[in-house]
């Protein structure tokens, strides 16, 4: 006797369905709302000598494609040098005229040592912090961006 | 008569062990996630019954478990017993006072509180693990942290039993200032002022200590006072504001989920009063104080947790809420901050 032809179908559907779920369990991609950035390096100098564990932060001038974390930032290494974060270490920022801030900050919050950190510290004029008084302005372009160097005048 | 054919052809055969693979495939992550859920529910258990444990001591004290107890040379902490030590401090973490609240009661007797919390004879107290106090969701389960006994590099170091739960009870006030902004600003803080460095978003469970840069700056080094925080200060609402929250994995040191080896964050022990933190924020990498990141991104002295997109915190209220990891550093310095009159709610 043959066998029957709903019996063949039967299964024939059920490896169509299947070809049709794994999809579905693959899941969904995520969406991906975050602005192309592009490599961006500087240094940051104070009377022409290197600024380390200064804070410099970029403003866009722009806000309105800027979310309110989208605030690229970045602390100077012992050379004044820095290059930004926006989404993850050292991934630049999104291309975009800015203005800038620079402070110096403590870079870890532990007791203690903090305080030591503090005495010994150089003041940068509070001016160079607010983007709107520092009077210093960068540009990062749709590639690697070397940006110029900010030398802060010590009078 | 033909004989009826019995059996399975090959391709039916395939085919039904193809559809079994596609369910297991979808069961294990359901597994998994159910697992996860029910560490995370016992997270949950866990901070609801720290909550528990400050209501009742505040029940007893009138006022809520201090984050920490220091007394210094000339001011004793009177209200625990502390003595004025000759030198250095007699400190003592957040976790102490609520254990007999956490039926721990044995616990806290065998603790002698007019000893340094480091000191020998506290060695076997501070070194027991309590389950309350730590979250299944971290790895390593049991953990302890080592230190140094109080000014001294020498052996005996002190062990102490981590805690996956403490105090965030300040917020980086510099996150208001120029040249970040992430925040509103604080009426008076001055960038670079070491007077006005105290001018944090102060939260609601306070120090009971005598040293006074842990509330007003850093000279003079000591002084007589001991805050006392109660409900009453809360102006922003004990159901707007932090109690304990998580600060998951110390001593380990995590950068986002990562485990970085040879370093440690400091203050894991629920015995340690450097267990409680202010909030600083850090860039999404965990490398850099001062970001935008509130949550998850590193665990030294942030809030931490294992948990997938959150971390739970238990409210002044005693209601156990899970915080999204994408709340602002606006918002989470709202729940911080008891009394600067902002009673934004951070959304579940």
């Amino acid at each position: 006797m043959k066998r029957s032809p709903l019996m063949g179908s039967c299964c024939h559907w059920l490896a169509v369905l299947a070809t049709f779920v794994v999809p579905f369990v693959a899941g969904c991609g995520s969406d991906n709302l975050q602005q192309p950035t592009y490599p961006a390096t500087g240094k940051v100098t104070f009377g022409g000598k290197p600024v380390a564990g200064a804070m410099v932060v970029f403003h866009p001038v722009d806000k309105s494609k800027f979310k309110w974390e989208e605030l690229p930032q970045a602390v100077t290494n012992e050379q004044g040098e820095y290059s930004l974060h926006t989404y993850s270490s050292n991934d630049g920022a999104p291309a975009a005229d800015y203005t800038v801030g620079i402070a110096l900050v403590p870079v870890a919050d532990e007791g203690e040592d903090q305080v030591k950190l503090e005495k010994n510290r150089i003041i940068l004029p509070v001016r160079f912090a607010d983007p709107k008084t520092s009077g210093l302005t960068a540009k990062v372009e749709t590639k690697a961006t070397v940006i110029q160097t900010f030398d802060l005048p010590s009078k | 008569m033909l004989r009826k054919k019995s059996g399975f052809t090959l391709v039916e055969l395939l085919v039904v062990i193809a559809i079994i693979g596609i369910l297991v495939g979808l069961l294990l992550p359901a597994v998994q996630a159910a697992r996860e859920a029910a560490r995370r529910m016992s997270c949950q258990n866990n901070v609801k019954q720290i909550g528990l444990a400050i209501h009742n001591f505040e029940s007893a004290y009138r006022y809520l478990p201090p984050a920490r107890i220091d007394a210094a040379p000339g001011f004793p902490v009177v209200e625990f017993g502390v003595p004025a030590p000759p030198t250095g401090t007699i400190s003592h973490g957040p976790g102490l006072l609520i254990l007999p609240y956490l039926e721990q009661n044995a616990l806290y007797s065998a603790y002698n509180l007019q000893l340094h919390w480091a000191d020998p004879a506290n060695a076997a107290v501070i070194a027991t693990h309590i389950p309350a106090f730590i979250c299944p969701s971290a790895p390593e389960g049991k953990r302890t942290d080592t230190g140094n006994a109080p000014g001294s590099t020498a052996a005996p170091r002190w062990l102490a039993s981590a805690s996956d739960y403490s105090i965030a009870n300040g917020m980086n006030g510099r996150l208001g200032l120029a040249p970040l902004n992430r925040m509103p600003p604080i009426p008076g803080y001055v960038f670079g002022d070491p007077s006005t460095d105290s001018l944090q978003y102060i939260g609601a469970i306070l120090p009971m200590s005598t040293i006074s840069s842990f509330t007003t700056g850093m000279s003079p080094p000591f002084y007589n006072k001991r805050v006392k925080s109660r409900f009453a200060s809360m102006i922003d609402g004990t159901s707007n504001t932090f109690a304990w929250v998580e600060d998951a994995g110390r001593p380990t040191l995590y950068r986002v989920r990562t485990a970085i080896a040879g370093s440690r964050a400091s203050g894991a022990g629920w015995a340690d009063p450097d267990s409680e933190f202010w909030v600083d924020g850090f860039t999404t990498d965990g490398l850099t104080s001062l970001g935008p990141c509130a949550m998850n991104c590193v665990n030294n002295n942030e809030l931490y947790s294992f948990h997938t997109g959150g971390s739970m915190a238990v409210y002044c209220d005693g209601s156990v809420r899970f915080i999204s990891a994408n709340t602002s550093i606006p918002l989470l310095a709202a729940s911080v901050s008891s009394s600067l009159g902002e009673i934004e709610t951070i959304q579940e």
